[in-house]
């Protein structure tokens, strides 16, 4: 073997959105801390603060997001434009189109998108989504994340869904590489993945049409994307109205429960204590499985099980 | 030898620079920042083998080094240090226990058949294989291997960078070496892409 390489693989330059981001985050970590850690978790958070901060500049940069309403009307109507986008459904599905993508969150799904210049990342909390992406040739191909899955495309169309730890991924045309720890697999037209796997909800999410959206959709999910959100600000400020204004306080606890991260993990544990202390046992049930679901390996799984022993 | 004029002033511009920015100059450390920026995403980018998490290991980089920036005197060129910092952050974040992810990813059945085309995807693809491979090996022979084999740096340089011995880090270098020997015995392409590297 050589002793140095004589063209070594090119350096990608990260884009000037991107530097801005850390260049944001650094100077909030400088100015929250005179002398800051170097403690990943703490980072991360300070990163997505940057990112939304920096939202106006995507928009010089010429990223976009649109969300569609077919029930509605046909017009696609803008929402947002910002380089991190994060989507929850509920009873019904919504319809985004994207830079050389189209993407369909499925109902009772939480998605976050990241869209830099030309690099597309989408990650699944919960729930499914199906995507067509248009063929990629000189551009980075688009990234689908689900739990330890990951999804590369540089065009097809496909399905992803995940349910706790299992992920399912069905294509529908064109072919993907679905990494899973070390191991990576070529999927392609009519196959899925795991091949082994019954995944009778996933294919059936790839053969349907975009469904139909409910018009009633509630009113804040339907602003959700656009709206950049401080979790641990609301989770604070929801905790110190749990006795004065519990009402409120919910309404902060749900805010926040929406966003990824360790602070919407504490939200969506904390809605579901304070509606279990206002008995309404229930909806606080269904809060806990889903914070199982959301964050198996969360701070208060124990006292999530705990709890959901007690209300069964 | 004594050092020549312009190296003690640029040394002393170091030296300044630092000065400003420990006693918490915005200004100082945003002009830090960009002055080094590049330099401290080459280094992590040679390592890592892609932009993913990146943008979390330079801001680890500049943070240490402002946490650090008291310590420095001018014993070493600003931008020598901070790449020593830098290659700190690197080894921490690959000894941390994480699961293995493909950084670099194509489809050759979908790219066009444009040759400029073939050549992105093999290089890609050859790529993909060979930080796959450094993903397997220890953090410090991987870094050693990125910097000396791969970026070409002089061996003396990425024992200074890495802050141990040419002893040790000409055995790093020889450790991995072997060891992307072995895998590239049994996957032709990656041997094919070393091979191309050789020189003609």
């Amino acid at each position: 073997m050589t002793d140095s390489f004589q063209t070594p693989p090119p350096i990608e330059d990260l884009s000037e959105i991107s530097w801005k981001r850390v260049e944001q985050g650094l100077m909030n970590a400088l100015d929250s801390a005179p002398a800051p850690q170097v403690a990943s978790t703490s980072l991360r958070r300070t990163r997505v603060v940057g990112a939304l901060a920096l939202a106006c500049m995507t928009v010089a940069a010429g990223g976009f997001l649109v969300v569609s309403r077919p029930d509605r009307n046909s017009d696609e109507v803008a929402v947002s434009i910002q380089s991190t986008s994060e989507i929850s459904t509920q009873d019904s599905p919504t319809s985004i189109v994207l830079r050389g993508a189209s993407l369909e969150v499925h109902s009772h799904s939480d998605v976050a998108i990241e869209q830099l210049g030309d690099n597309l990342a989408i990650q699944i909390d919960e729930g499914g989504i199906t995507m067509h992406v248009e063929p990629r040739d000189h551009e980075a191909p688009v990234t689908v994340s689900a739990g330890n899955v990951q999804i590369e495309v540089v065009g097809t169309t496909f399905s992803v869904y995940r349910e706790m730890s299992q992920t399912h991924v069905v294509v529908a045309e064109g072919i993907v590489a679905v990494s899973h720890g070390d191991k990576r697999e070529l999927v392609r037209a009519g196959e899925q993945w795991p091949a082994q796997t019954k995944t009778t909800e996933a294919s059936a999410i790839a053969s349907s049409p975009v469904q139909k959206v409910d018009p009633a959709e509630d009113q804040e999910l339907r602003q959700a994307p656009g709206k950049p959100v401080d979790a641990r600000a609301l989770f604070e400020q929801a905790a110190a109205k749990e006795h004065s204004a519990p009402t409120e306080a919910l309404q902060l606890y749900r805010r926040a429960a929406k966003t990824r991260g360790p602070w919407g993990a504490n939200a969506l544990f904390a809605q579901a204590r304070l509606l279990l202390a206002q008995s309404k046992t229930n909806k606080a049930k269904t809060l806990l499985q889903r914070y199982l679901r959301r964050f198996p390996s969360g701070p208060n799984v124990a006292d999530a099980q705990s709890l959901l022993k007690e209300i069964e | 030898m004594s050092p020549q004029p312009n190296a003690i002033a640029v040394q002393h511009d170091d030296v300044e620079l630092a000065t400003r920015c420990a006693s918490g100059d915005r200004s100082a450390q945003l002009q830090l920042f960009h002055d080094h920026k590049s330099r401290v995403h080459a280094i992590l980018y040679r390592i890592l083998g892609s932009n993913r998490e990146i943008e979390d290991l330079v801001q680890d980089t500049f943070l240490e080094v402002f946490r650090s920036i008291e310590s420095f005197r001018g014993q070493a060129r600003l931008g020598t240090w901070v790449s020593t910092i830098c290659s700190r952050v690197a080894f921490a974040h690959l000894s941390r226990k994480r699961p293995a992810v493909i950084d670099v990813e194509t489809v050759p059945e979908m790219v066009t058949d444009a040759p400029e085309s073939d050549a992105i995807a093999f290089s890609r693809e050859a790529a993909r294989r060979l930080y796959a491979v450094l993903a397997k090996l220890d953090p410090k022979y991987r870094i050693a291997f990125a910097l000396h084999v791969i970026d070409g740096r002089k061996m003396q340089d990425v024992a200074a960078l890495m802050e141990t011995t040419l002893v040790a880090t000409k055995s790093r270098v020889w450790r991995a070496r072997k060891e992307v020997s072995k895998h590239a015995r049994r996957d032709p392409f990656l041997a094919s892409y070393l091979a191309s590297q050789e020189p003609s």
